[in-house]
């Protein structure tokens, strides 16, 4: 596969075909376990863009798709800040079964505070669906139900992930070095 | 010159009375940590120290031309206590100065529910691991006293006073203790010690500047968050006493996760990575995580808590 020459991309880590064909084992999986249950999947903006899009046709029963947006807000200069949600769901999951999609997990601190959030409207069951799982990185614990990928600790760009906002149109995944 | 020995149950409040003690009759606490640090060095290898922390039966030996390990330990006690008197916790200490005129010799204890409460406050353990640590430190205390000495460690004949703690406080007991002894030695009766009543610090201080950081990035994300709240004991000495302890920097509730933050030298955390790994191997169900150097860069960096390279 010809890989972009432009900066950091320097090479492919997993290719198009194999993201295909493994999205397509989890879509059948998710099917199954879902048959009857309507499950609704978030995915975090943007990020998780291109994989839910894929994921949500290769599932074969019904499904409800929404997005989450979240943003780091700073009161003060200097300051942290704290992690807030800039784009709430717009379908109530109150009773729903749930299923997160997510593009990458490593430190689990964006999906410790999002399973925290989502819990929080009282959904009749969540899960979590992450394309790339990058153990090395793992502070928080949370049981991952359908994994696309384990990767090696490694920053990576494509298919919705970014570096700065670009790369994020690769239909790829690429080791990214800076 | 008074010498007070203190045999205690784990759990009991005896080294927090020893230290009261101490600090009320200005005289110096001797205990199996003192005498490892400041008097062993002195006779003894590194390798005989570690063996003396682990063997009951090693105090026994005598090294090549000298006294067995236990009699050149009583000796240096015997030595300080007539020069400066001494509180003394543990070491046999009740069977060394049996007979000696101006020694008062009391054993602390508390009911094994209170002992185990306090335990698991202290330590920040649960139940089965406290009961677990209170069984070895009293078999560890037990052992000593009759393979070196020949006695049982909790015939009561062997102490002037038996204190149970469970309704008395380090300053109670102190009076109490102060009350009984002779006039000469009591010293000044009216100043109770607050020893183990330590206010609790409102505001969390770190020991290091990337921990701060860290807990930043906790608070950002709405992780709660508790600072160094629990330390596992790792070893025990030939006498029961907590020889090695690991507090990890966090602990996660939600998560039921120990993080522990390093960013020192390889030296150091190769040291780090055997407390863990210890850890792990006596509390399985414990998990734990070291984050390295490179790992606590990148995550301050990611945040934009220090600038990119």
């Amino acid at each position: 596969m010809e890989i972009e020459k432009t900066r950091g991309a320097e090479r492919v880590l997993i290719g198009k075909d194999e993201l295909r064909n493994r999205i397509e084992i989890l879509g059948q999986q998710i099917s199954e376990d879902y048959t009857g249950r309507h499950p609704v999947l978030i995915s975090v903006l943007r990020g998780g863009l291109y994989f839910l899009a894929d994921l949500s046709r290769a599932i074969t029963i019904p499904v409800h798709i929404d997005f989450l947006s979240i943003g780091r807000y700073s009161e003060e200069q200097n300051h942290t800040g704290v992690v807030r949600i800039t784009k709430d769901l717009d379908i109530s999951i109150t009773g729903r079964h749930v299923l997160i999609v997510e593009d990458i997990i490593d430190t689990g601190l964006t999906l410790g505070y999002l399973t925290r959030t989502l819990q929080a409207h009282n959904p009749e069951s969540l899960s979590i669906c992450t394309l790339l799982n990058n153990p090395a990185r793992r502070l928080i614990n949370l049981p991952l139900d359908y994994i696309g990928f384990d990767i090696p600790d490694v920053f990576v760009v494509g298919y919705g992930l970014d570096y700065k906002e670009d790369y994020r149109h690769l239909s790829y995944i690429a080791v990214y070095t800076t | 010159m008074i010498v007070i020995t203190i045999s205690r149950q784990t759990g009991s409040l005896g080294e927090a009375l020893a230290i009261a003690l101490s600090k009320q009759l200005g005289i110096p606490l001797i205990d199996r940590e003192y005498v490892h640090t400041h008097w062993l060095p002195e006779f003894t290898t590194m390798n005989q120290r570690n063996i003396l922390m682990e063997s009951i039966k090693y105090h026994l030996l005598s090294p090549k031309g000298s006294i067995p390990f236990y009699k050149a330990i009583e000796n240096r006690l015997k030595d300080a206590a007539s020069h400066q008197g001494a509180v003394i916790v543990g070491l046999g200490a009740q069977a060394i100065f049996q007979d000696w005129e101006n020694a008062l010799h009391i054993h602390v204890i508390a009911p094994n529910s209170i002992r185990l409460d306090r335990i698991q406050r202290q330590y920040g353990i649960d139940i089965d691991k406290a009961e677990k640590m209170m069984a070895i430190s009293d078999r560890k205390h037990r052992r000593y006293l009759w393979e070196i000495y020949g006695l049982d460690w909790e015939d009561p004949g062997l102490y002037h006073l038996i204190l149970n703690t469970s309704k008395l406080s380090i300053p109670g007991a102190v009076s109490i203790i102060l009350q009984g002894l002779p006039e000469e030695l009591a010293l000044d009766k009216t100043k109770a010690v607050q020893e183990g009543d330590r206010p609790i610090a409102d505001k969390v201080e770190f020991a290091h500047k990337s921990e701060e950081e860290f807990a930043k990035i906790l608070d950002m994300y709405q992780i709660e968050w508790q600072y160094e709240p629990t330390t596992f004991p790792m070893e025990w000495d030939a006498e029961g006493n907590v020889t090695m302890a690991f507090a990890p920097d966090f602990y996660l509730p939600a998560f039921h996760t120990y993080i522990e933050l390093t960013t020192m030298n390889q030296k150091y955390v190769t040291e780090k990575n055997k407390k863990v790994r210890r850890l792990k191997a006596l509390f399985p169900e414990v998990s734990v995580t070291i984050l390295y150097k490179k790992d606590i860069h990148a995550l301050l960096k990611k945040f934009g808590i220090v600038q990119e390279d």
